[in-house]
């Protein structure tokens, strides 16, 4: 039997397992190889190696007898690690919560179970997934596989790695700024910020529950849609999620751009925007333009403003949501015996500075009375952006922008504003609490990827996901020479 | 009312007030971090205004539910009582 082409879109993949031309444990083998073998880019804090193989035996002996398989049976895929599950630690990047094992599974972690997937292990991110570079993780300096003295993104940088070098089928992430539309673009892979209430947070390590949102990782816009199909839907647990009627699939919904309004935003908007990556949307508008969309100037309030307001109220609820790592509900039980107030310093040097760093912005906003105004100031933006994205959705299908001011950024040295950048043009969405979506859009001259975003109505992932398809170009990582590989 | 940047004492008494230790070479770039989020917060507008609500839709169809954390105004300002409060509650 040849070994299973690994990049392959996830539907050819379920498609082989489907006819019995693959079966689910060669693929798995496979996968866990393909895992050993990128292992240097370090997208993975857990491999699951033996529980994986035999859940993979398990899909092919149900086939085998004819029974009904889910539609993700024996499709290997990854889970960023602030995904809690009780087969495998959770350990969000950070030494604090070192050998954690949850007593419970993330609903998307049961529902992909549910769905048949083989989960094969648990990926890479910064420290409870706050940074845009997935280097603050304690325990590992994920790598961008295109270029290895580059950053993958993040905070989903592991997610992200693994889909792009074929160590997983799909993976989750979680998006609470852009931390799966950031790496997806970096890495030349799709990544899905589904609307705020899609899919279930039980189970996800919060960090900023407002805007937190689990987000699906995968090579082609087309796996997107069983995997989304999958998990979402309402659950008791995420008094937050809502039982608006669950995407439909492809088939029963025809889409002709024609019918399509796509907002684009002026050029002074865009300031900062590398020239290849305004080239890029410039492009993409013209290809949606060519297939029968009308494109409509638009413009929404600054993203510099919407960036610094987001920061601010993301570290206010990181502030009471890490309250918790106090080293008796959560965190390393090092001291028990010393007085509490030992204990919890004791415990709370384990965070790195990212989340340090977090945590006294969020601090002083909170105590402070200058600090207290900022935080008004920062929430009456807040209103002011997402108003202004429910106006402007009422007029256009959906709104055409940049992913990232620039392709990914240097590891090392890199200067302050690009990384404070990063997330420039993602918090809109997620400020909204709008659909989202980061397309590869192909590599530049110097061989990284090129990606557009698009943001859709509220609850409409079928739409976003349409025109995704209509310009997505993909990125193959397997056709990079062997000299390019670490 | 005027934004300027914490000392460096008041930095360190935030931390600690946090506890929140820091290797004291690592104080600066810290410092820097914080100015910068400080110095871009003080240029928003001054406006004031409602934070928008958590769910995109009502969920008025969960009465089933105990709470509805559907406003993230009540949120947020829950949210340092909830940390506040632990400590007191553990002081006593």
């Amino acid at each position: 039997m040849p070994s299973p082409n690994l990049t392959a879109p996830l539907t050819t993949l379920a498609q082989a397992l489907h006819t019995g031309a693959l079966t689910a444990h060669e693929l798995t083998e496979a996968t866990l190889q393909q895992i050993q073998a990128t292992q240097p880019y370090e997208a993975y804090l857990y491999v699951n190696r033996a529980p994986a193989l035999a859940w993979a035996q398990q899909c092919d002996a149900t086939r085998a007898r004819g029974a009904m398989t889910g539609c993700l049976a024996g499709l290997p895929i990854a889970l960023k690690d602030n995904l809690v599950t009780q087969e495998m630690p959770t350990t969000c990047g950070s030494r604090l919560l070192a050998g954690y094992q949850a007593p419970y599974d993330a609903t998307v972690v049961t529902r992909l179970r549910d769905a048949g997937a083989v989960l094969v292990g648990k990926t890479a991110l910064d420290e409870f997934a706050m940074g845009s570079t997935s280097q603050s993780c304690a325990t590992s300096a994920p790598k961008n596989p295109w270029d290895a003295a580059r950053v993958p993104g993040g905070s989903s940088g592991g997610s992200a790695i693994a889909v792009a070098t074929g160590a997983a089928a799909a993976a989750l992430g979680s998006d609470t700024g852009g931390s799966v539309r950031q790496p997806a673009a970096f890495c030349g892979v799709v990544g899905l910020k589904p609307t705020y209430g899609r899919l279930s947070r039980f189970g996800l390590v919060a960090f900023a529950s407002s805007f937190d949102q689990v987000g699906i990782l995968s090579r082609y816009v087309a796996d997107v849609e069983p995997v989304l199909l999958a998990l979402a839907g309402p659950d008791p647990c995420d008094t937050t999620t809502h039982a608006a009627p669950v995407f439909s699939p492809s088939p029963s919904f025809p889409l002709h751009l024609a019918d399509c309004r796509i907002g684009v935003l002026p050029e002074a908007w865009l300031q900062g925007v590398e020239p290849e990556l305004q080239q890029t949307l410039e492009r993409t508008r013209e290809e949606l333009a060519a297939h029968g969309a009308t494109c409509v100037p638009v413009t929404l309030p600054p993203p510099r403003e919407a960036l610094t307001a987001y920061q601010a109220l993301s570290a206010v609820e990181a502030m009471s949501n890490l309250a918790r790592y106090d080293g008796l509900r959560y965190g390393c039980a090092k001291a028990l015996t010393q007085p509490f107030d030992a204990r919890v310093s004791q415990t709370r040097a384990e965070f790195g500075n990212e989340a340090k760093c977090r945590l006294l912005w969020g601090s002083f906003l909170l105590t402070d009375p200058a600090g207290h105004e900022l935080l008004c100031r920062a929430r009456a933006v807040w209103r002011q952006v997402h108003d202004a994205y429910r106006t402007l959705l009422a007029e256009v299908t959906l709104v055409l922008l940049p992913v990232t001011p620039s392709v990914a950024f240097p590891r090392l040295d890199t200067p302050p504003d690009t990384l404070a950048n990063a997330d420039l043009f993602t918090v809109g969405a997620s400020l909204a609490g709008l659909p989202a979506i980061s397309v590869p859009r192909g590599l530049n001259a110097q061989g990284l990827p090129l990606a557009v975003q698009l943001v859709g109505r509220t609850f409409d992932e079928a739409t976003l996901l349409r025109v995704a398809q209509h310009v997505e170009q993909p990125c193959h990582w397997s056709e990079r020479s062997a000299a390019e590989l670490l | 009312m005027a934004h300027t940047p914490p000392t460096r004492a008041a930095l360190e008494q935030l931390l600690a007030r946090n506890r929140l230790g820091i290797d004291p070479t690592e104080l600066e770039t810290l410092a820097q971090t914080f100015n910068r989020w400080l110095a871009d917060a003080a240029a928003l507008p001054n406006a004031r205004g409602d934070a928008p609500a958590t769910c995109p839709l009502p969920v008025a169809d969960r009465p089933d539910l105990p709470c509805q954390p559907n406003s993230r105004s009540t949120y947020l300002a829950a949210a340092p009582l909830t940390f506040r409060d632990w400590f007191a509650v553990q002081r006593r």
